[in-house]
């Protein structure tokens, strides 16, 4: 007999797909079982006191991902490239993860701090910088903003080692893109702090070494801050100081508080969300944890219910490898990651393969980048390649190593036969997390050319059953959040 | 040979060999551009069409197109139009300069290369004009930041791209006004509603639309998209594009026209292919882009005369077959290439190019006097190190305005080159 899986009520709904990589039925038990869309959210705030035996086993199947820069440098072949497990890994972590909040907002940061996997120079140094950037992702701002300007892979990437003070590369990248942003502040600015970045230098066995010697000395004056500068053996410590300084003037509080609710709110966040955020910023040091709470707990995000934002094809492809993918296992997704890599690439917006885009800028927040025919269209073709395991025109896709659901996986519970109508009330309830219309289960019944009251079993045709799934990820109703 | 970004596959697979790719890549480009090529005689066969489609886009077919040739990678200007006549050039590439006696058309100071060949029969015709150290007019050596740069041609915070604002301009409103066949929408792209990108034409299709399905799955599909996006709530942030989606969807699939029988040359062909199609088949098309070959030449030029007549003439033979093949069309069609940037003047130790600076743009089709050389040649630096590199005398942008102005007289040239004061190059008169 059909019984028809619960779905959550709309704030329910809210909370987990503004907060995840897309709704599943396993997230509305924990979020009940947690006793609650606040209780859930600050359970998940504390992610490493959560269990996540499936995200830690997708990391494990890419043997570059634990290897330090050195060992990296030291192979004789680079194939697989540590680049490639990088994203590959971050793929399958965020589809499989039970830290979504944490997954959530570690791509929030990588995309802020963002290093490019094009290009290769920062290769060696990518495993280190994500992992360093997951541990974190929801500790306090200064502290990622040290981290991320310290690390080799955005000093490589933003080529600041071996630089004299007329090396603005980084100094510009990180008042305009990791804090203050455009507009704030001058090129005297720009000047001031290229000054503070001299002194390391690139090593070839991939740890960076501070060299006193290439220090440029003398006083520095900058938004507020003061160093006299005259000490070349304290750069590192003149630095840590002025990136502490940064990370808490209110023009860096305010853009990255904004960023914080164009992800998580609206397009266009409201200004009053934004001043609260600040002000938790200012009493918590830039507590992410704390900033976080106040937003889910604002009256903004509750009026945010049922004003959706548009996936990303990021959020979209990795929503929907979320339904598919069992497990990683011990094998290597990498072509699972390839085949995403495909269609966002080849089809769509080069952008949102991850850390594709070789700008420092990283993939685009707004929405006008990804709201684009070719990157609907491709979608369309990357849920049915994803869903049947083969390319419109291609062989096949070997996910080497990976559990995938197969019909009879998606099929309702205790019920060999249902009507095309029950079925597609399941597969929406499952995928969308809301029960469908009966217009809406008769529109994906007829695009697979099924009619609602004809009666089906697992044992249907595959490609069938695969275009009712199609429909589900393909309507307007998957493709928010 | 060194390793190298793939410009096929963007980040996905870097290390990979000079022009062939990265093995991942090379495995989708099987699927894409052969199960394309294989498609399009598929559906010709089936449906006997020996005549031009009657699609609802043939009453625009008057347009004129501009189609951009994205030369990614850097590629070697001097090893196409050779500058035998500056002292410096054989003294400089003592292995890999194109011997003088390779050397066709042109002057006393320059030569076209053995790679340019199969352009002889259009620049006999006056249709071929090349132009002479161009490029950015602040060096940039990064691939990135100068493809951005060129691209993006002086656009500011909203990163739009320059046949962006172009086919946004009310004169050429159309959704596929401007369409790359490129994986990705490149940044030049960017900024319009009125642009799109597919690797080919079946990438601008809604999955079940092509003709690797039965027509009633594709019936289904379409209804189900029509029906789907139409009745969701306009205040759904997609819904626009999803409409437009099908609009796509729907040209891209009306696009039926005979088999040509014009042969293409491997590598690029399949996009000059796709794109001579698109014309053909009186799609409003606007502006064009393809990417071809990839010429990041850090290595293994070979003597000049054969590898670039290998590899650059194979692009040449796609350029001629490509007029040949818009047959008609040809008297609208205007095509331009370009490169990020030129190549150092002096060989490398590995019979290669670092980046340099100066490079040579190829102008041809309607509207182009051609048969010359155009552009001011500020003679080479005689030092391996950077500052010899070929300077820039022309700003690219000077060509671009000029066709824009010259062939698009609905587009104001000014604000699809915002703050930039062209120089006169007289390479497109009319």
């Amino acid at each position: 007999m059909y019984r028809p899986l619960p779905v959550p009520t709309r704030f329910e709904r809210h909370v987990l797909s503004r907060f995840t990589f897309g709704y599943t039925p396993e997230l509305l038990s924990d979020l009940r079982r947690a006793g609650g869309p606040y209780a859930w959210f600050d359970r998940q705030l504390d992610a490493f006191s959560i269990p996540d035996p499936k995200g830690d086993a997708a990391l494990a199947g890419f043997d570059r991902m634990g290897m330090s820069a050195p060992e990296i440098m030291a192979l004789p072949y680079r194939n697989p490239a540590p680049s490639h497990q990088d994203a590959a890994s971050n793929v399958v972590r965020r589809a499989l993860s039970s830290r979504q909040v944490h997954e959530v907002m570690h791509d929030f940061w990588r995309n802020l701090f963002y290093v490019s996997v094009a290009g290769a120079s920062a290769d060696p140094f990518l495993p280190s910088f994500d992992a360093g950037m997951r541990r974190r992702a929801l500790t306090n701002f200064p502290s990622l903003l040290r981290y991320a300007t310290a690390h080799p892979a955005m000093r490589t990437f933003l080529s600041s080692y071996n630089v004299g003070a007329g090396n603005e590369n980084h100094p510009r990248e990180l008042l305009e893109l990791h804090t203050l942003g455009t507009g704030k502040y001058t090129e005297a600015d720009v000047k001031s702090v290229a000054k503070l970045f001299t002194g390391w230098a690139y090593h070839v066995n991939g740890r960076p070494r501070y060299e006193p010697g290439g220090r440029v000395l003398g006083p520095v004056r900058v938004l507020g801050f003061y160093s006299a500068n005259s000490d070349p053996a304290r750069g590192p410590q003149v630095l840590a100081q002025f990136l502490t300084h940064l990370a808490n003037l209110p023009a860096t509080r305010y853009a990255v508080c904004r960023r914080l609710a164009k992800r998580f709110v609206s397009e266009r966040p409201p200004h009053s969300l934004v001043v609260k955020l600040t002000r938790t910023w200012a009493r918590t040091d830039g507590d992410v944890r704390a900033i976080l709470r106040t937003l889910v707990r604002s009256e903004e995000f509750r009026a945010s219910v049922d004003k959706p934002i548009a996936k990303s094809p990021q959020y979209d492809y990795i929503g929907a490898i979320r339904h598919k993918l069992v497990s990683a296992g011990s094998g290597n997704a990498l072509h699972l990651v390839s085949v995403m890599y495909w269609y966002t690439d080849v089809l769509g917006d080069a952008d949102h393969g991850v850390y594709g885009w070789f700008m420092p800028n990283g993939y685009g927040e707004d929405v006008s980048r990804w709201a684009t025919p070719s990157v609907l269209l491709s979608s369309t073709r990357f849920h049915r390649a994803l869903l049947t395991g083969r390319r419109e025109y291609g062989s096949p896709f070997e996910l080497d190593g990976c559990v995938v659901r197969e019909v009879r996986d998606f099929w309702p519970r205790g019920a060999a036969v249902v009507t095309v109508s029950q079925l597609v009330d399941h597969l929406c309830r499952r995928v969308w997390g809301r029960a469908p219309s009966r217009r809406e289960i008769w529109q994906i019944a007829s695009s697979a050319g099924l009619l609602t009251s004809e009666s089906v079993s697992a044992d249907m045709p595959e490609s069938t059953f695969w275009w009712l799934l199609s429909g589900v990820f393909d309507a307007p109703q998957w493709l928010v959040r | 040979m060194a390793s190298q970004w793939c410009f096929r596959c963007a980040a996905m697979a870097r290390e990979v060999m000079v022009v062939d790719g990265c093995g991942s890549c090379n495995e989708f480009e099987g699927v894409s551009r052969r199960g394309f090529v294989g498609l399009a005689s598929a559906i010709s066969v089936v449906a006997g069409l020996e005549v031009f489609a009657a699609s609802p886009a043939a009453a625009a077919s008057g347009r004129n197109v501009l189609v951009v040739v994205s030369l990614r990678g850097g590629i070697d200007g001097m090893s196409l139009l050779v500058p035998h006549g500056d002292p410096a050039y054989y003294k400089a590439r003592p292995r890999i300069g194109v011997p003088r006696d390779q050397l066709w058309g042109g002057d006393g100071f320059f030569g076209l290369g053995p790679a340019l060949k199969p352009l002889q029969r259009m620049w006999d015709e006056k249709k071929v004009a090349l132009v002479t150290a161009t490029g950015l007019s602040q060096v940039n050596r990064s691939h990135f930041d100068a493809m951005a740069q060129l691209e993006m041609a002086g656009s500011g915070s909203d990163r739009s791209g320059w046949v962006g604002r172009m086919t946004g301009a009310s004169a050429l409103a159309d959704k596929m006004a401007g369409v790359s066949l490129t994986r990705g929408l490149p940044t030049l792209m960017r900024g319009s509603s009125n642009t799109v990108n597919g690797a080919d034409l079946n990438g601008l299709r809604l999955s079940g639309l092509s003709a690797a399905y039965p027509s009633e799955v594709a019936a289904a599909r379409r209804k189900f998209w029509s029906s789907m996006w139409g009745e969701v709530a306009t205040s759904h942030p997609l819904r626009p594009s999803a409409l437009e989606a099908l609009a796509v969807s729907d040209t891209a699939s009306s696009v039926v026209s005979p088999t040509s029988t014009v042969k293409y040359d491997g590598g690029s062909g399949g996009s000059f292919a796709a794109m001579a199609r698109l014309i053909r088949s009186g799609v409003p098309v606007s502006v064009g882009h393809i990417e071809a070959g990839s010429w990041d030449t850090h290595s293994g030029m070979g003597d000049g005369a054969s590898w670039m007549g290998y590899s650059f003439g194979s692009v040449a033979s796609n350029i001629d077959a490509f007029f040949r093949d818009i047959g008609d069309s040809a008297s609208r069609v205007t095509l331009v290439t370009i490169s990020e940037f030129g190549r150092r003047t002096a060989e490398n130790s590995s019979g290669g190019l670092e980046h340099g600076w100066g490079n040579t743009m190829i102008v041809a089709g309607a509207g182009v006097a051609g048969g010359r050389v155009y552009g001011r040649w500020p003679g080479l630096g005689t030092k391996t190190d950077v500052d010899s590199d070929l300077q820039v005398t022309t700003d690219y942008r000077s060509v671009f305005y000029e066709v824009v102005s010259r062939r698009f007289p609905g587009v104001s040239a000014r604000e699809v080159f915002p703050g930039f004061a062209p120089s006169p190059v007289g390479v497109v008169t009319s």
